[in-house]
């Protein structure tokens, strides 16, 4: 095989495919049509879009898809992605306290590691896999800098799921309102990068450190207990002195939905923007959500 | 004189109960009339109609009367466990203990339904942010936070992972609001790969050993908190008392399920049928009773099989059932429109197939634990719904889709298209609120319009 190997989770490592020999692709999810009146995740459903609207690789060969256990719409949407033996459904274990739900993650890479193999990847050895594991805390270093606020700027957090592609008119929205980005604990923002590798585990047990550094340390919203997430966000938004809150979510989205009540406490105002009504509707879903960031800000000033 | 098996009113209960009691009924401490409990302000009571047998009277009796148990329990001193989610595995281990009980707080999602005319429960729960847009099950927040519809648990455990996300998320936010839950970990479950060891699972599955494992490791974490509560040692032998105990129910109500499901006329009503089925997954804070309770229904229906009696038209269409319903008067609507149950997938299964008793406890109770329909793939569930239709002759399927609820946005349309494709069955899926009265007529329009079309498919396949 010389396709690539789609994935939209945080917990899965791309340098753990990359060592496969394979090419991993973050795909975030497509605005999408779905029926959101029946209750269906439009980020779920729109990952089946990405799956299915993405090209064929320019080398040729087949894409594979790995999807996770994080949430209940997205293990269940990876039953109705076309492609039979190409969507891997990786088990992302919620307890984070737990040693056996840790050792289950880490089998559950290993378990990876064999489907790759099996689609065509190699094994990797250590110094391989261990070269990539650095390659890649190299790239995130960068990403894990917060970003530079304006002297005046309000200064905003956005909290949630994903961003999905095109849904960064609110970031932009957002700067031409006066406010700023201080703190993306969204999905696809800095929330979920994996702490940096420390040289000496990787060197005495690299995947064992790929296990600490994503299972032991990204928060989120499935994950129990709640206090690593909680955790993680109050010292986040006091790092960052953050003035305002936008928590966005997936329509339907109940895990970050129950997010709120907690936000709430943290003593700054919040907004909640619901998106994914449809592709059609995204005219209506930004006059919508301006209207309730607008109010936002209006608190702050 | 035994009065003929039928349907009757709320209403006609008050009368039915004096003629019983001259009859000289015989009831338990939890007996009385049906009334009380509406008085109590289980007000859905009056737009039901039920079964006319004593024991469905018993039957009814046990269930509304769970509250009055759990509070007798802490008067006593015994331990309550709260287990959640897991649907009929941790009771099993709870009630293998001497001066324990167990409840599933999320049987409060019923309580909307019962006491439709006071909301209580589902306002405290959005206030304290669990609104609408979760299912019916957030009630079990506002019952937590009111503590008026049961005791506080001495103990709350609940399996986290591979579960819909309304309730993880209702069970997160319980914890923050200083409810402690001890988790365990349900890994979803997938089919054993090429050279992986598989082991069989109640139900028909099979699961890769090292899930079984894994689940029967989390399970034992469960055991040492539950010894810990109760100051109780729940060693093997005692925990293989426990599911032969429960394997005895489970074997009684799959007889009562083999019995009505097969008859060629219905002799138990569906609404009964589920309150029997839910009796399994805890034994509604009563194991011993529960045994009795589900023998004296099983008794008139041998009864009324053998005189050949029923309680519906010989001609009631087979409906084979998927999901709970939030609102009870559905099981009412299937029957006011035509159909009988024949068969019913609630999502424990795993509560009522039998636990293997040639394996090591925590073993076999992960198995069943792993059998859970919701923990696995939807097409898993599908194909043995599907199993279960064509053996059980089922004419039509409705799938009844939870509002709100996570599984149901994908899982509704793998079953719906499995049971098209693979049995050629008319399949219907449909939303039934906590209270469906507004929606009564259109449910109803379509369900008849559904049983109008397993007729026409029965009448063409004869001709």
């Amino acid at each position: 095989m010389s396709g690539r190997v789609l994935y939209s989770s945080p917990f899965v490592p791309p340098e753990w495919i990359e060592a496969h020999g394979l090419a991993p692709l973050r795909v975030v999810s497509l605005p999408t049509e779905v029926a959101t009146g029946a209750g269906v995740c439009p980020i779920a459903a729109g990952l089946a879009q990405a799956w299915k609207a993405s090209p064929p690789p320019a080398g040729g060969g087949d894409d594979v898809i790995v999807v996770t256990t994080t949430c209940d719409q997205m293990r269940r949407a990876s039953e109705t992605i076309e492609g039979a033996g190409r969507v891997f459904l990786m088990n992302v274990p919620a307890l984070w306290t737990n040693p056996a739900s840790r050792q289950l993650y880490r089998d559950e890479l290993l378990r990876l590691g064999r489907f790759l193999v099996g689609r065509g990847g190699g094994s990797p050895d250590h110094g391989t896999l261990i070269r990539v594991m650095i390659e890649y805390d190299n790239r995130r270093a960068s990403q894990r800098i917060f970003p530079a606020v304006a002297p005046g700027a309000a200064r905003v957090a956005l909290i949630g799921g994903p961003l999905r592609l095109g849904d960064d008119w609110i970031v932009r929205m957002l700067a031409s309102r006066g406010a700023c980005l201080a703190l993306d604990a969204t999905e696809t923002g800095q929330r979920t990068l994996p702490t940096p590798f420390e040289p000496a585990r990787m060197e005495e047990d690299a995947v064992g450190e790929l296990v600490r550094a994503y299972f032991d340390t990204i928060p989120d919203a499935f994950r129990r207990p709640l206090s690593m997430l909680h955790q993680y966000l109050a010292a986040a938004l006091d790092q960052q002195r953050i003035q305002a809150i936008v928590l966005i979510r997936g329509i339907w989205c109940d895990l970050w939905h129950a997010q709120l009540p907690w936000l709430r406490q943290c003593g700054r105002p919040v907004a909640e923007v619901d998106v994914g009504g449809s592709a059609s509707g995204a005219a209506c879903d930004a006059a919508r959500i301006g209207t309730r960031i607008e109010a936002l800000l209006e608190a702050i000033r | 004189m035994r009065a003929p098996p039928a349907r009757i009113a709320f209403e006609q209960w008050d009368h039915r109960y004096a003629e019983l009691l001259a009859q000289g009924l015989h009831q338990q401490p939890y007996g009385g009339p049906l009334r009380r409990h509406l008085q109590a302000g289980d007000s859905r009571l009056a737009q039901l109609c039920y079964d006319n047998s004593p024991a469905a009277l018993r039957l009814w009796n046990f269930l509304l009367s769970e509250e009055d148990r759990l509070r007798q329990a802490r008067a006593a001193g015994d331990v309550i466990v709260g287990t959640m989610k897991d649907l009929g595995t941790v009771p099993v281990m709870v009630y293998a203990m001497d001066h324990a009980v167990a409840f599933y707080p999320d049987g409060a999602w019923w309580t909307p339904c019962m006491m439709h005319a006071s909301p209580c429960d589902l306002a405290l729960a959005a206030a304290a942010g669990l609104d609408e847009s979760f299912c019916p099950v957030r009630a079990m927040a506002g019952a937590f936070l009111s503590g008026r519809r049961f005791p506080r648990p001495d103990l709350l455990v609940c399996s986290a992972g591979a579960t819909c996300d309304d309730f993880s998320a209702i069970a997160g936010r319980l914890e923050t609001l200083r409810f402690p839950i001890f988790w365990w970990e349900i890994c979803a479950r997938r089919h054993p790969e090429a050279g992986e060891e598989a082991v069989a699972l109640p139900g028909g599955g099979t699961a890769p050993r090292s899930q079984v494992q894994f689940v029967a490791g989390e399970l034992e974490r469960v055991r040492a908190q539950l010894e810990s509560a109760a100051g109780q040692t729940l060693d093997d032998a005692v925990l293989a008392r426990g599911i032969q105990a429960a394997n005895q129910i489970r074997r009684r109500l799959a007889e009562i399920c083999r019995l009505v499901f097969g008859s060629k006329i219905c002799p138990m009503p569906a609404l009964e049928m589920l309150i029997a089925q839910m009796l399994a997954i805890h034994f509604c804070s009563d194991r011993t009773q529960t045994l009795e309770v589900l023998t004296d229904l099983l008794m008139e229906i041998r009864r009324r099989i053998a005189a050949g009696q029923g309680v519906l038209p010989p001609d009631a269409v087979r409906i084979y059932w998927v999901n709970p319903v939030a609102d009870l008067r559905a099981m009412n609507l299937l029957e006011d429109c035509g159909g009988r149950l024949c068969g019913n997938d609630l999502m424990f299964a795993h509560a009522t197939d039998e636990i293997p008793e040639d394996a090591p406890p925590l073993e076999a109770l992960a198995r069943c634990a792993l059998a859970d329909p919701m923990v696995g793939p939807a097409h898993d569930r599908a194909a043995r719904i599907c199993r279960e239709a064509r053996d059980l002759h089922a004419q039509a399927v409705i799938v009844s889709r939870i509002a709100g609820a996570s599984h149901c946005a994908f899982e509704g349309g793998v079953i719906c298209q499995r049971v098209g494709d693979e049995l050629g069955l008319p399949v219907l899926e449909i939303e039934v609120p906590s209270v469906s009265d507004a929606l009564a007529p259109s449910l109803r329009t379509r369900i008849e319009a559904l049983i109008e079309t397993a007729r026409r498919g029965a009448e063409r396949s004869r001709t």
